[in-house]
C-alpha cells in the first residue's frame, strides 16, 4: 500500500543473533500519516528466533495481535475493514513468551488521517431495483383463473445513512424509502387504500448531538414515565440538554401514533392527532448520578382513533392532559432501589366523526383522576461467596400500585380501577437464580353497587439452573440449562352485584388458573436442542360453571446441527392436547417440522421448509392434516468484485406446495384440497 | 321519589321490559346467543355473538345504550334515544351475513363503557344493552334484538378476546430493513385481551412473490362464522404456540419465531403474520341452536374486532440496524458469565459466523469504559487475555462481549454481555 506507513525492514533479511536484543527498529517515515484501511508496517532489529515466543500488538487500547504478520524482522497489520482508530495512536510492541510473559519490546505512535476534515465521516447510499412475482401456480380443485393468479411487480428501495464527527459533535441520518409499482404493496395502503402513493417514506431519524445536547428529528422514542408516557415510539421532533450537574430537560412533539410516508413528515402536523410533552429531571446527588433523581414530566396530547404501522387495537378519540412526579434513588453500593411514581390526567373522549347521523350519543364527561406506584427493593445478601468462584445474592422487593377509575393517558395501554399490591423475593446463587412473588389486586375502588368487584391472588416462582455454569468451560456442550416456571392465578368476584342486569351468580367468576412451563435447552458449538413442556388448567368454579374447565398440555422438541458454516439443519416436533371436561372432549395438534440451508458459496444459498399438522379430536369427529412445502434457491452476483457493495444482483426461484385434508368422520368423505406456486425474484443493487 | 329508591324502581322497569320482550318470541323471530355477557369497564371488549332466524331481515345499526323501550309498531325493545351510550363504528363492524344468520362482532370501544360507568357514577345503573336493528326490504316491521351488557373487570368470566394487538422487531424501526443472509432481530407481539384461555396459533412469513393475504385473511380464526373457518389462505408456517394467558390486568408479550427461521436469502418484501386460532373459551360460546341459526356450538375464543397486523420487513443489501438489538445471536462458549479467573488468565472462546471477516472482542469495567479489546481474525474464535488487563479494571470486575464484523466492516452480530473477575 503505497500510502502504508514506511517503518524500515532493511534488518529483515539479516540473520539475527539470539544475543542480540529484541527491538523496535528506527525507522524512517514513521511520522508518516496513514488511512484508517491502511496496512501498517513496522520493523524490528532482529528476526524472532523459534521458541523465543511470539508478538503481540497493542495499539491504542486494542490488541491488533491476531491481525499481524511477521516475515523476518517486518510486521505488518492488515485492519480488514475493521480500520484503525483515527488520530495519534501509541503502539506497544510485546513479546510474548511461552509461560505467557509479556515483555516490551518497544513503542512508536501510529498517525491515522480522519476524512474529509471530519473525526468521521461515513456515507452509505444504497439504491436497489427488485422483480419479484408469481410465474406459475396450480389448484386442485380446479378454480376460475384470477387476475393475480400469474404477475411480476416492481420495487426499489433507496436509502441514505450518514454519521459525521466534528469537535465534539455528531450528526447522524437515515432515511430510508421504498417505491413499488403494485398498490397494495406501498407502504401506506393499509391507511389510505387506493389513494396510497407508490413511492413512499419508510422511515428517517436525523440527529445532531454533543456532551450536552441533543437534537432529533424522525422517528424516535420518548417517556419513563409508566403513568403518563412510557418508551413510546413515534415521529416526531425531540430535544434534550443537560443544565448544569443538577438539571437535565427533555421535550418532544411527537404523532400520536408510529406512521410511514411523507404525509406529516415533521409527525407533528395534526393537532388532532399529536402529543407534546416535557420533562425536568433534578439529579440531587449529581456527583453520584442516579443516587437521587427527581423528574416532573407534563403531557398535552390528543389521538384518533388510529392504530401505528403494526397495530390492530380497539380505540376512540382521546384528549388528555396530564403532569407527573417520579423519584428514583439507589445506595452506593446498588443494595436499595426505589422507583415511586405518581400522576393526575384529566382526560376526554372527543365525539367519533363516524357515528351516525340523526344519534344523539350521551357525552363523555371531563374527568380528572389519579394514579401512582412504587416499587423498591433491597438486597439481604449482596455478593456473598459460595465457594471459590459462586456469589450469592437475595433481595427482597414491594410492590404497589393504584390507579383510579377511568384514569388514562393518551396512548399509555395501562388498566384502571385496580389497587395491586405484591412482594417479591429474588435469589442469585451463583449461575442458579430463582423468583417468588405474591401479589394481591381488587378492583371497582369506588365501589358501585352495580359494577362487579374482582379480587386477584396470583403467586409465581421461576428458577433457572445453567447446568454448564457448574462444569467449566471444558464441557459447556453437554450440559443443558433448565428452567422451570408456575405460575398461579385465583381470580374471584365479591358477591352478586346490586343490579347492573346481574341476577345469578354464575355470572360471578371463581376461577383457578394454574399454568406451568418446564424447559431443557442444550447449546454446543455443533449442536443445540431443547425440550418445553407446559401445562395449564383453568378451572371454573362459580355455580353453573363447575365443569366448564380446560386442560391443556404441549411438548416441544426442537434438534439442529450446523457442522459447518454451509449446513444448518433443524426439526421440530408438537404435540398439544387439551381437554375440554364439560364436553367431554379432547382436541390434539401434531407437528413435524423439517427445515434446511445450504450455503455452498458465499453467494449462493438453499432453505428449505416442511411442515406438517395433524388435527383431529376424541372422541373422532373431525381429522384435518395441513402439509407446507417450500425450497429457495437464491444466487448472488456481484459484477464489480473488487468493490463488494457495488453493482450486485441476486436471482431467486421458490416453489410452494401446500395441501389441506379435512374429514368430518362419518358424515363425509375426505375433502382436499391442493395449491402451488412458483414464484421468481430478480434484484439489482447499484451501491 | 326518594332518591335511594329511583336506581330500584328504575331496575325494575328494565327487568320487567327485557321480561315481557322474552316472553314473546312469537312476535321477534330473531334471536341472539349469547344474550349477555360481562364486559370489562374500563376498556374495550369484544364479544362473538350469532342472530338467527332472519327470515330474509338484514341488519342495519348496532347502538349501545343505558334503557330499552318498547319498539312498538317494530318487534322488540329498543334504546331508549335519551339514553344513547354510541354505535358500534364501521371500522370495528366485521359482521358476516349469510342467508338465515348474522355472525356479529361486538367490539364495544372504551368510549362506551366509559359513558356507561360514569351513568353508574352519578347514581344510575351499571349496566347497558347492545340492541341490534333488523329490516326486510319487503317491508315490514323491523326487528330489535338486544344484548345485555354487565359491568365487570376484564378477567374471568369474561369473553376471551384480543383487544389490541402490536408486533415490532427489537429495533425503534416502523419497517425493517435487513441485509441478505442476516439475522433479524427478535420479534415480540405485546397483547392486551381481557377474559383468559390459550392464546394458540403459527407464525407465517409472506415471501417475495407471493399473492399479498386480504385483510380477511388477516382476522383472527375465531373471529369468522364457522363455515369459514379454515378457509384462509395459508402461508409459510415458521413456528406455532400454544401458551396461557392468564387474567389479569397487564398485557401479554408473545414471543415470536426463532429469528433464524426468519428468512433473509431472496431479497424483497416479506411480510410477517401472526395466525391465531379459535380456542374453547366457554364465556366466548355461541350457541346456533340458541340463537336459531344450527346446531353445534361455535367457539370464540381470541376473537377480534380488528385485523391482525402484518409486520413487515424489507431485505436488501443495506445497512442492517439488527446488531444492537440482537445481542445474543452470537454464542459464546466460555468462560461462564460471572466467571471468576484466578491469577487473570482467561481464555475466550466462540462459535464462528460463516459471514464474519473478523471479530472485536470488548472488555469494559464496571463504569462501561473500554479498558481494552482486540481484533480477532476468523478461524481462531478464540482469544487469550493478556495479564495487563486485570491492572487496568479496578477491582478487576470486568463485562466482555464478541461482535462480529463483515467484510464490508459492518458489525453483524453481538453476543450478550458477560460479566468476569480477574483475580
Amino acid at each position: 500500500m503505497a500510502l502504508a506507513s514506511c517503518w524500515s525492514i532493511a534488518a529483515a533479511a539479516q540473520t539475527p543473533a539470539t544475543s542480540e536484543p529484541l527491538a523496535l527498529a528506527a525507522q524512517a517515515g514513521a511520522s508518516d500519516w496513514i488511512r484508517p484501511g491502511d496496512i501498517a508496517r513496522f520493523a524490528l532489529t532482529r528476526a524472532l528466533v523459534p521458541g523465543e515466543g511470539r508478538l503481540a500488538v497493542m495499539i491504542g487500547d486494542t490488541d491488533w495481535s491476531g491481525l499481524a504478520e511477521t516475515s523476518g524482522a517486518a510486521v505488518q497489520i492488515t485492519p480488514s475493514a475493521v480500520g484503525f482508530a483515527q488520530g495519534e495512536q501509541p503502539v506497544v510492541v510485546y513479546l510474548v513468551d511461552a509461560a505467557q510473559e509479556w515483555r516490551e519490546v518497544g513503542r512508536t505512535t501510529l498517525r491515522v488521517l480522519t476524512d474529509s476534515g471530519f473525526e468521521k465521516a461515513v456515507v452509505s447510499p444504497t439504491l436497489e431495483v427488485g422483480l419479484n412475482g408469481q410465474a406459475a401456480i396450480g389448484r386442485t380443485p380446479e378454480q376460475p383463473p384470477a387476475d393475480r393468479d400469474t404477475f411480476q411487480d416492481l420495487s426499489v428501495r433507496l436509502g441514505l445513512a450518514t454519521e459525521h464527527v466534528r469537535s465534539g459533535w455528531t450528526t447522524t441520518s437515515d432515511v430510508r424509502v421504498v417505491g413499488v409499482n403494485h398498490r397494495q404493496q406501498a407502504l401506506r395502503f393499509g391507511t389510505l387504500g387506493e389513494e396510497a402513493p407508490f413511492l413512499d417514506l419508510g422511515s428517517y431519524q436525523v440527529g445532531l448531538r454533543n456532551q450536552h445536547v441533543t437534537l432529533a428529528a424522525g422517528q424516535n422514542m420518548f417517556g419513563t414515565h409508566r403513568l403518563l408516557l412510557n418508551g413510546f415510539q413515534s415521529r416526531g421532533l425531540f430535544g434534550s440538554a443537560r443544565l448544569g450537574p443538577f438539571l437535565d430537560l427533555s421535550v418532544a412533539a411527537l404523532n400520536g401514533t408510529t406512521l410511514v410516508g411523507y404525509g406529516n413528515v415533521l409527525g407533528i402536523g395534526e393537532s388532532d392527532h399529536r402529543i407534546l410533552t416535557a420533562t425536568l429531571g433534578l439529579e440531587l446527588l449529581p456527583a453520584r448520578p442516579g443516587a437521587l433523581r427527581v423528574a416532573a414530566s407534563v403531557l398535552d396530547g390528543a389521538v384518533l382513533p388510529q392504530t401505528n404501522v403494526n397495530q390492530g387495537a380497539v380505540r376512540d378519540p382521546e384528549e388528555s392532559r396530564g403532569l407527573g412526579l417520579r423519584v428514583t434513588a439507589s445506595d452506593a453500593a446498588s443494595r436499595f432501589s426505589l422507583d415511586a411514581g405518581l400522576a393526575r390526567s384529566r382526560f376526554f373522549n372527543p365525539a367519533d366523526p363516524t357515528t351516525p347521523v340523526g344519534v344523539n350519543v350521551i357525552p363523555t364527561l371531563e374527568t380528572t383522576r389519579q394514579a401512582r406506584y412504587l416499587d423498591a427493593s433491597y438486597a439481604l445478601v449482596q455478593g456473598a461467596r459460595l465457594g471459590e468462584t459462586a456469589l450469592a445474592t437475595v433481595t427482597a422487593g414491594v410492590r404497589h400500585s393504584r390507579v383510579d377509575p377511568l384514569y388514562r393517558s393518551v396512548s399509555l395501554p395501562i388498566r384502571a380501577d385496580v389497587e395491586q399490591n405484591a412482594v417479591d423475593l429474588t435469589a442469585a446463587l451463583g449461575a442458579f437464580t430463582s423468583r417468588g412473588s405474591y401479589e394481591r389486586s381488587r378492583d371497582n375502588l369506588a365501589e358501585l353497587a352495580s359494577v362487579l368487584t374482582t379480587e386477584s391472588r396470583q403467586w409465581l416462582w421461576s428458577s433457572a439452573l445453567p447446568l454448564q455454569a457448574f462444569a467449566g468451560a471444558s464441557s459447556t456442550a453437554a450440559l443443558p440449562t433448565l428452567s422451570y416456571e408456575l405460575t398461579r392465578v385465583h381470580q374471584y368476584g365479591d358477591g352478586l352485584p346490586a343490579g347492573g342486569l346481574f341476577d345469578s351468580l354464575s355470572q360471578v367468576p371463581d376461577q383457578m388458573n394454574l399454568n406451568q412451563t418446564a424447559s431443557m435447552t442444550w447449546q454446543g458449538a455443533v449442536w443445540r436442542g431443547g425440550y418445553t413442556w407446559n401445562r395449564s388448567l383453568q378451572d371454573n368454579r362459580q355455580p353453573g360453571r363447575e365443569l366448564a374447565d380446560l386442560l391443556t398440555q404441549v411438548h416441544t422438541v426442537a434438534l439442529g446441527a450446523m457442522p459447518s458454516p454451509v449446513l444448518d439443519a433443524g426439526v421440530e416436533l408438537a404435540l398439544e392436547k387439551a381437554t375440554i371436561q364439560e364436553a367431554p372432549r379432547d382436541d390434539r395438534t401434531r407437528r413435524v417440522s423439517v427445515n434446511l440451508l445450504l450455503r455452498p458459496a458465499s453467494r449462493t444459498s438453499l432453505q428449505a421448509v416442511l411442515t406438517r399438522n395433524w388435527i383431529d379430536d376424541e372422541p373422532r369427529t373431525t381429522e384435518r392434516r395441513t402439509t407446507d412445502f417450500n425450497v429457495t434457491f437464491t444466487q448472488g452476483v456481484a459484477f464489480l468484485p473488487q468493490s463488494p457493495n457495488r453493482l450486485q444482483g441476486q436471482f431467486f426461484v421458490r416453489y410452494v406446495r401446500q395441501t389441506i385434508r379435512g374429514l368430518l368422520i362419518g358424515l363425509s368423505g375426505p375433502d382436499e384440497t391442493q395449491f402451488w406456486t412458483l414464484n421468481t425474484g430478480l434484484t439489482f443493487r447499484l451501491f | 321519589m326518594p332518591h335511594l329508591l329511583r336506581p330500584l324502581v328504575r331496575r325494575g322497569l328494565v327487568i320487567a321490559a327485557v321480561a315481557w320482550w322474552a316472553a314473546a318470541p312469537a312476535a321477534a323471530q330473531i334471536r341472539v346467543h349469547p344474550t349477555g355477557v360481562n364486559v370489562n369497564s374500563q376498556g374495550a371488549t369484544t364479544v362473538f355473538l350469532t342472530f338467527g332466524g332472519l327470515n330474509g331481515y338484514r341488519p342495519v345499526e348496532a347502538l349501545w345504550c343505558g334503557r330499552l323501550v318498547p319498539a312498538a309498531p317494530d318487534i322488540g325493545l329498543r334504546c331508549d334515544p335519551s339514553t344513547i351510550l354510541g354505535s358500534l363504528p364501521v371500522r370495528y363492524d366485521q359482521s358476516t351475513l349469510s342467508t338465515a344468520s348474522l355472525t356479529d362482532i361486538m367490539s364495544i370501544p372504551p368510549s362506551v363503557v366509559r359513558r356507561a360507568y360514569q351513568r353508574a357514577e352519578s347514581g344510575g345503573d351499571a349496566g347497558f344493552f347492545y340492541v341490534r336493528r333488523f329490516t326486510r326490504a319487503g317491508g315490514g316491521p323491523d326487528q330489535y334484538v338486544a344484548v345485555t351488557c354487565r359491568m365487570a373487570g376484564g378477567g374471568a368470566r369474561v369473553p376471551f378476546s384480543l383487544l389490541d394487538v402490536e408486533m415490532r422487531f427489537d429495533v425503534d424501526q416502523p419497517v425493517l430493513f435487513v441485509r441478505t443472509g442476516d439475522r433479524p432481530p427478535a420479534v415480540r407481539a405485546r397483547i392486551s385481551y381481557n377474559g383468559s384461555g390459550r392464546l394458540r396459533g403459527r407464525w407465517e412469513v409472506v415471501m417475495p412473490g407471493e399473492e399479498l393475504p386480504s385483510s380477511r385473511d388477516l382476522l383472527t380464526e375465531a373471529t369468522l362464522p364457522p363455515d369459514e373457518r379454515g378457509t384462509q389462505r395459508r402461508y409459510t408456517e415458521l413456528g406455532r404456540f400454544n401458551v396461557f394467558l392468564p387474567p389479569g390486568s397487564r398485557p401479554y408479550v408473545l414471543d415470536g419465531p426463532d429469528p433464524r427461521r426468519l428468512p433473509t436469502s431472496a431479497e424483497g418484501f416479506y411480510y410477517l403474520l401472526l395466525r391465531i386460532e379459535a380456542t374453547d373459551d366457554k364465556e366466548g360460546d355461541s350457541n346456533l341452536a340458541s340463537a336459531g341459526a344450527g346446531t353445534g356450538v361455535v367457539n370464540a375464543g381470541a376473537v377480534a374486532g380488528f385485523p391482525l397486523p402484518p409486520l413487515r420487513y424489507i431485505v436488501g443489501g443495506e445497512r442492517t440496524a439488527t446488531v444492537a438489538a440482537a445481542p445474543s445471536d452470537l454464542r459464546v462458549l466460555a468462560p461462564a458469565d460471572g466467571a471468576v479467573a484466578p491469577g487473570g488468565a482467561v481464555d475466550l472462546a466462540w462459535i464462528e459466523l460463516p459471514q464474519a471477516d473478523v471479530y472485536r472482542v470488548e472488555f469494559q469495567d464496571a463504569e462501561h469504559r473500554t479498558v481494552h479489546a482486540a481484533v480477532v481474525q476468523r478461524g481462531l474464535a478464540a482469544y487469550r487475555l493478556p495479564p495487563f488487563v486485570k491492572d487496568r479494571a479496578a477491582g478487576g470486575l470486568l463485562r466482555w462481549r464478541v461482535v462480529a464484523v463483515d467484510v464490508a466492516g459492518r458489525e453483524i452480530r453481538a453476543s450478550a454481555w458477560r460479566t468476569l473477575r480477574l483475580e
